[in-house]
């Protein structure tokens, strides 16, 4: 197996990582711009339902009783209208909470599952090991849309099915570097030590080792969240994904399904740019996490 | 050597039928018969039940997998229900034109990558990475169907400078493969669609190359090329760059097998006729043999390309020797 | 209240007695007689799939709740939903779904019988909304053995009123046929209803303008294969048939003419004489005879060709009677059959079929027939390319055409405007429409829109084997629920056609249609409140709606 990232050599102290994680961002201005991002689209997920003017589906007539169709941005309506005068800044705002639900929730399902299977994986070793690489290698193996396009239809297309569709196919990366980095800190002494001391294999796993992989399972996580909101977009813009929960991909899949795409730059570009905007808040962050992960990665 | 790459192969075949397995039962939980999707509704009761037994569809479950199984073992996929022809041979006319597209982004993704990578790592904290890292970053983080709708906005629906669609103007005739893609006209229908996919796939092979490069930039040798008063340029491309390689190449190969599930997006955005939007319309019409043809080469493909990475990178590290590589 | 007139005085006055008590009870104790309304799931489109369907749902959702009635919409996969609605389980309360214009329903048959006559609400049978009404199957059956097209339209009209008072569903609406050409390179192109721009007729009336002789075509669905016994989609066939001839064509008119038939004479009822066209050839110079004729029909009874199936089961045998006459005995009297059966059936070249061990199955890349064109080449999802067969004997205007196979409408679009593409061959959709007819940017001032009716519809069905459905009443109140203008003004930017309660036979149909239908097709929630009120329908304090006692 290849081992991408096995260079943590120190003992990491939790309170250590914080530390230097919160000097990297003081120190770093694109995380502290991403910081700032980040928490921005937080609030606005959080109070998306007040934030949100209008409803998502509600249509917009202008004086003369006519629909407003396809304005683009004004004062009323901030990212313009729809073909049928529904106004995309609400349902952007909308699209927050879901993208961030789906985002965290599914961060968390393929943390939590890789995390433990890498740590069992790599604390065992032998047959164990072998066994679970298998099962690792079996879901790689697994192309990812189509097979969520399946599952969306075995089931039914809902918000939830997709989260759990993304955790299915996304634990084993998480799993395979937890468990190469838990291979190299399980031989160290001070774990020997434990063992020998007669601490049992969970007091070891989660006591000694896990603290250690804390900050590799926090950038992961961060990279999952990225993940998951990329591939509930994808899906969605394919035209698989819940229709009843507003999204940024449904925004964009009935932009360019109902052929207004190409003219209504509005309603392409909002949304899109809502993607990028959180997406590079939530790198920009990593980035900081990741120096204190891969210390040759800090500055001179 | 030879026994470990043997007992991967062996490892390969078991995972294939596992995966084969799981999609077969996967597509007959899924709701929704072929029959209804390939023929008008308004077809009899008993019409519908003549197409399920020519599909065999009307026999158990468990015989179907049986057949299925077996056919398998002799590397037949069937005929497609929709295009009434063998599998493989639909597979075959859609695989070159994702390949295509695959390749040639990813050769632009690592060229260019692998260049800046090493350039932004020696020129590490500067404005110029800065703005280097926001630009593969805010890729990165754009969505491929996005990014091909803008560009077709802009540079198709907007300039007229490239094709929106497909991947020859209409008429082309049917010609050998030489005829059919190496001209000018293909060219042309490829630039946008592996430009799109190419910035998406940048930020590995790029953030790859910087971070192994800041690796390799610390150690002894080069700073003693520093010493020994050689040109800084040669000191980055011919001793630090070469040796910072390794971990792209290997990411390369990873990177291809997840690439061609992925390819899906671009194909349904510049409507080029691969095997990413066969597979998506194979589900939806519910033609079982060509979706699980499909599935399976997919998966067979991944599974290739990450023995491919470990080979490589066994090769290329003398560091590594066969046995570690068991984990 | 009504009572026919052989309703005993006795029996009136119980009931008036039982009515009376009830309404007392209602104003004394304000408690609702029935059994509360059940919750609704209408299962709808997924918005890709049909976009005003999927929208006309949630409409209907939010007025049924201001009705006092629980309802969701649920929308699915199309394939999942026909499982659901032709499934043996018949689980569920109501859907939306369309027919499709096609060109054989222009024959009252397919929208009259086949999708209301009781004897196919049965799972898997195409009378979805369990409709049962004995009046109207002897309607419906009747229609079907009259030859005479006068007195058959006489008891389609009757039928279709019926219907518009049961209300067995609700159309929402009709889309418009909105398609497009090249007008600087072709002109004379002909709009037909069900049909379209790229229809059987365009070759022959289509002129070129320029020296570009080959008409390319522009879709947005693929064409599955070129086999005639296996091609199962509508564009697959819209190609077949210029590939393959028939014994009759509908003229633009929609009447029926002889094609590769010479002439067809209907002998009796269930006989009917065709005589072939003489000097006829297949494209590998072999002429076609009354045996490729009896071969083909034959060859797609034996082989249970699904798509064709109900256009030829109606018939018992056919007999060469003469060297160029053909003799179809039907088992009934069949009134479709010169319009549906003789103009849709291919004539294929025994001297191909006839060595193939298993016809369904065959490739058939390479074609054969004895149509006005030939295949040059097929590619698969890309494109197929035909010329024109020298040796037909009415020869096309144009040289060839290719078919070419898009992904979305969007690429179709830009080839449009590059000039690329000369026609489409679907129905644009309504931000292209004002695209095109903006002529935005001047970039589409080449493209003429032609605009016709369609002859489909699309309807919001009920299970009317289920409460509250089985009840008329609600039905019809259910037609006052439906905003028809907003489905045509807002969702499809005025490019359709008002539905209405129960409608099958739209206006488009000009021949077919009775004008008097449909009868409930205004939108009005406080009607639809009292015909529910006077139907025995009541609410409780929380404003929940109660079917009326039993």
């Amino acid at each position: 197996m290849m081992e991408k990232v096995s260079r943590v050599k120190r003992n990491v102290n939790t309170q250590s990582v914080f530390h230097q994680f919160l000097k990297n961002i003081r120190r770093d201005k694109l995380a502290m711009v991403g910081v700032i991002l980040l928490v921005f689209f937080v609030f606005v997920a959080i109070f998306a339902n007040s934030l949100a003017p209008h409803g998502a589906r509600d249509r917009h007539y202008n004086e003369a009783r006519k629909i407003r169709r396809l304005e683009p941005p004004s004062l009323a309506h901030p990212f313009g209208t729809t073909d049928v005068g529904r106004d995309i800044f609400s349902q952007v705002i909308l699209g927050t909470k879901t993208a961030l639900t789906v985002g965290v929730l599914a961060a968390i399902l393929v943390t939590a599952v890789g995390s433990v299977v890498g740590i069992v994986a790599g604390y065992y070793g032998g047959v164990v090991d072998v066994i679970i690489m298998r099962v690792v290698d079996f879901f790689y193996a697994i192309p990812f849309i189509p097979f969520v396009i399946v599952l969306a239809a075995v089931t039914k297309p809902s918000m939830w099915n997709i989260i759990l569709a993304v955790s299915m196919l996304s634990w084993r990366t998480v799993a395979r570097l937890v468990r190469s980095q838990v291979l190299s800190i399980s031989k160290r002494p001070y774990i020997k030590a434990g063992r020998v001391a007669g601490a049992s294999d969970l007091r070891l796993m989660f006591k000694y080792i896990l603290p250690n992989v804390v900050p590799l399972i926090l950038l992961e996580m961060a990279f999952m969240v990225n993940w998951a909101i990329t591939a509930e977009a994808s899906i969605a813009f394919l035209g698989f994904g819940d229709p009843n929960v507003p999204s940024w991909g449904q925004i964009l899949h009935i932009a360019s399904s109902t052929g207004n795409a190409r003219v209504a730059w509005w309603w392409v570009l909002a949304p899109g740019m809502a993607i990028v905007l959180l997406l590079m808040s939530i790198f920009f962050v990593a980035r900081a996490l990741e120096e204190v992960v891969d210390p040759r990665l800090r500055r001179r | 050597m030879f026994g470990y790459v043997l007992k991967r192969l062996l490892i390969m075949v078991l995972m294939i039928v596992l995966v084969s397995t799981m999609i077969f039962f996967l597509f007959r939980v899924m709701p929704g018969d072929p029959t209804a999707f390939l023929v008008d509704p308004s077809i009899t009761p008993e019409a519908r039940a003549q197409m399920l037994s020519r599909y065999g569809l009307d026999k158990g479950l468990w015989d179907q997998y049986l057949i299925f199984m077996k056919d398998l073992a002799r590397l037949e996929f069937g005929s497609s229900y929709f295009y009434n022809r063998p599998v493989l041979q639909i597979i075959g006319e859609k695989l070159p034109a994702t390949l295509i597209l695959m390749f040639s982004a990813m050769a632009l993704a690592y060229l260019i990558g692998v260049l800046f990578g090493a350039w932004m790592a020696w020129r590490r904290g500067s404005r110029l990475e800065t703005g280097g890292i926001v630009f593969v970053l805010f890729f990165r983080s754009a969505p491929t169907f996005w990014v091909g709708l803008m560009a077709i906005i802009l540079f198709s629906a907007g300039l007229g400078w490239f094709p929106a669609q497909g991947m020859r103007t209409v008429g082309t005739p049917s010609g050998s493969f030489a005829q059919m893609f190496l001209n000018w006209d293909f060219l042309h229908h490829l630039i946008l669609p592996s430009i799109v996919a190419a910035l998406y796939f940048m930020a590995t092979p790029l953030l790859v190359m910087r971070n192994s490069m800041l690796e390799v930039l610390s150690e002894d040798y080069v700073e003693m090329a520093h010493a020994k008063g050689i040109k800084p340029r040669k000191v980055l491309f011919r001793h630090a760059a070469r040796n910072a390689l390794l971990p792209v190449v290997t990411s390369g190969a990873l990177f291809i097998g997840s690439a061609i599930g992925g390819q899906v997006l671009i194909e349904v955005v510049f409507s080029w006729p691969g095997l990413g939007r066969e597979i998506v319309t194979a589900v939806t019409r519910r033609d079982y043999p060509l979706a699980q043809a499909c599935f399976i080469i997919i998966s067979t493909t991944v599974m290739v390309m990450n023995l491919v990475a470990d080979l490589l990178y066994a090769a290329l590290d003398p560091r590594i020797s066969y046995k570690a590589l068991k984990g | 209240m009504k009572f026919s007139k052989r309703t005993p005085p006795v029996v009136r006055l119980l009931i008036c007695t039982a009515l009376l008590i009830t309404l007392m009870g209602q104003v004394v104790l304000a408690a609702p007689a029935g059994e509360k309304v059940p919750a609704i799931t209408i299962l709808s489109s997924l918005p890709e799939a049909n976009m005003v369907n999927y929208e006309m749902s949630q409409e209907a959702v939010e007025e049924l709740r201001k009705l006092g009635v629980e309802a969701t919409a649920q929308p699915t996969d199309f394939a999942v939903l026909l499982d659901i609605i032709y499934g043996e389980a018949s689980d569920y309360d109501a859907y939306t779904i369309g027919w499709s214009g096609r060109i054989e329903r222009l024959d009252p048959d397919m929208f009259i019988h086949s999708i209301n006559h009781s004897d196919n609400a049965l799972p898997g049978g195409n009378n979805t909304n369990r409709y049962r009404n004995p009046e109207f199957d002897a309607l419906a059956d009747a229609q079907r053995r009259e030859m005479d097209i006068n007195k058959r339209r006489e008891i389609v009209f009757e039928a279709q009123k019926m219907l518009a008072e049961d209300v067995p569903h609700v159309t929402l609406y009709s889309r418009a046929t909105i398609q497009t050409y090249n007008k600087d390179k072709f002109t004379d192109v002909l709009n037909l209803p069900g049909e379209g721009v790229f229809n059987e007729w365009t070759p022959f009336q289509v002129k070129p303008l320029t020296e570009d002789k080959i008409l390319k075509v522009a879709s947005n669905v693929n064409i599955d294969d070129m086999n005639p016994l296996s091609s199962k989609s509508v564009y697959g066939w819209r190609n077949l048939r210029l590939i393959y001839d028939k014994l009759v064509r509908l003229s633009p008119e929609t009447q029926p003419q002889p094609w590769a038939a010479e002439s067809w004479d209907v002998v009796a009822d269930d006989v009917v004489d065709v005589v072939l066209r003489s000097g006829m050839t297949f494209h590998d110079g072999k002429p076609v005879t009354v045996e490729d004729v009896k071969f083909s029909y034959e060859l797609f009874i034996n082989e249970k060709n699904e798509y064709f199936g109900s256009f030829l089961s109606p018939i018992k045998s056919i007999e060469i009677t003469d060297e160029n006459t053909v003799r179809f005995n039907l088992k009934e009297p069949y009134a479709p059959f010169i319009t549906n059966t003789l103009a849709q059936i291919p004539i294929l070249p025994k001297h191909v079929w006839e060595g193939i061990e298993n016809p369904t199955t065959y490739p058939n890349l390479e074609a054969i027939g004895s149509g006005p064109f030939k295949v040059e080449h097929f590619r698969t999802g890309e494109e197929l390319a035909v010329s024109r067969f020298e040796d037909y004997f009415q020869q096309p205007l144009i040289d060839g055409y290719i078919f070419q196979i898009f992904a979305a409408p969007e690429g179709v679009l830009t080839a449009l405007e590059l000039g690329t593409v000369d026609m489409v061959s679907y129905d644009l959709v309504p931000a292209h429409t004002n695209l095109i007819k903006e002529n935005a940017g001047g970039k589409y001032s080449h493209l003429e829109l032609t605009e016709a009716p369609d002859i489909g519809f699309f309807y919001l069905g009920f299970n009317i084997d289920r409460a509250p459905f089985n009840n008329k009443a609600f039905r019809i109140a259910f037609a006052h629920i439906v905003d028809y203008d907003l489905a045509i003004d807002v969702h499809l930017d005025g490019y359709g056609a008002r539905g209405g309660g129960g409608l099958v036979i739209v206006e488009a149909n000009e021949f077919w249609h009775n004008p008097e239908v449909p009868v409930y097709d205004k939108y009005d929630p406080d009607r639809a409140k009292e015909i529910l009120e006077e139907a025995g329908f009541t609410w409780d304090s929380a404003g929940n709606l109660y079917m009326p006692a039993e």
